[in-house]
């Protein structure tokens, strides 16, 4: 893999980081969530640094091409996963306001 | 004790509101007005009527105005509930017809049945037919006005046919859980008046219509 994309990677890795930490740090997510996102992205930042440590899982799952094909698969399954979580969650949060709404509505009649 | 209660969901009707609400009291023991989170005075309006105003904090939808109404109705030991629009293109003196249909035969819900205007845009016509013969397909019912607000149903029958729809879907869901419930209903021809500019289906409605009817479908699978 070429350094600069490791190096750009790497300080996207730290970035997102440094984000999730200052949001862990204002409370706005549980030590859980922290715990999960910080796994998640040193885990990313391994990869990058040690390119080689992949390939193992590559073989195993037969992704030739490189190390861009594994990264895109992933990356892909990644972003489903996240799309779909948002999804249930704004249903979910609709449904908490919507009763909330009609809650407020029927006591204020009363 | 009051049995017959009118629900009139109203999204920014300040226009029609209040002579809408007059002209339902008329015919009916108690109107639920519910403002559905308006920008300009439809609350107030309302109040001048002189009926039960509820008031939906944000703007949810129709279907969830219509729900919160009759929740509201049931808590006051409603028997009976009619549902039409607030917009004023409903006759209320049809309602009497309704309840007439609906006391008669232990019919579960009566539905009105717009009769299309002369004048209607082509594309409007279209759209109800094809979104009429698309329910028919689907659901194996030929109801003749899937998307029409202006109904009757005994209160007893309202935790079989409540809705998860917010918005345009709501009436079509009501029948489906109707049908899926084998519940008894009568359609009934009602008169319609348009007093605003057109506000009915769109192409992309009818999209929408058509996604959220295979939605529900799956789930009745």
């Amino acid at each position: 893999m070429a350094l600069e994309l490791q190096l750009v990677g790497i300080a996207y890795g730290l970035g997102m980081f440094y984000f999730l930490y200052a949001s862990w740090r204002r409370h706005e997510l549980t030590n859980g969530d922290f715990y999960i996102w910080s796994l998640a992205w040193f885990g990313f930042i391994f990869a990058l640094i040690f390119p080689s440590a992949i390939d193992k899982i590559r073989s195993i799952l037969h992704i030739g091409g490189g190390q861009i094909p594994f990264y895109t698969i992933f990356g892909f399954m990644f972003l489903t996963g996240i799309v779909f979580y948002l999804y249930q969650k704004v249903r979910s949060n609709s449904r908490k306001i919507e009763k909330i709404v009609r809650t407020i509505a029927i006591k204020r009649a009363k | 004790m009051k049995k017959t209660f009118a629900i009139i969901p109203a999204y920014n009707e300040s226009k029609h509101i209040r002579q809408t609400a007059k002209d339902v009291a008329k015919y009916v023991d108690e109107v639920i007005v519910v403002d559905d989170g308006s920008k300009d005075k439809t609350f107030e309006e309302a109040k001048k009527a002189k009926v039960k105003v509820l008031r939906l904090i944000v703007n949810m939808g129709k279907g969830v105005a219509m729900n919160t109404g009759i929740e509201y109705a049931i808590s006051k030991k409603a028997k009976e509930i009619v549902l039409i629009d607030a917009d004023g293109q409903h006759d209320a003196s049809e309602i009497p017809k309704l309840l007439k249909l609906l006391r008669k035969n232990k019919t579960d819900v009566v539905l009105g049945i717009r009769q299309m205007p002369k004048n209607s845009p082509l594309l409007f016509k279209l759209g109800n037919w094809g979104l009429n013969q698309l329910f028919f397909i689907m659901f194996g019912s030929k109801i003749d006005d899937t998307q029409n607000g202006f109904r009757a149903l005994r209160a007893k029958i309202y935790p079989k046919i409540k809705w998860n729809s917010h918005r345009y879907f709501v009436e079509t869901e009501m029948i489906i859980n109707i049908i899926k419930n084998k519940l008894n209903y009568t359609e009934v021809p009602i008169t319609t008046h348009y007093h605003d500019n057109y506000k009915g289906t769109t192409v992309l409605t009818g999209l929408r219509y058509f996604i959220n009817m295979i939605e529900v479908k799956l789930k009745w699978l």
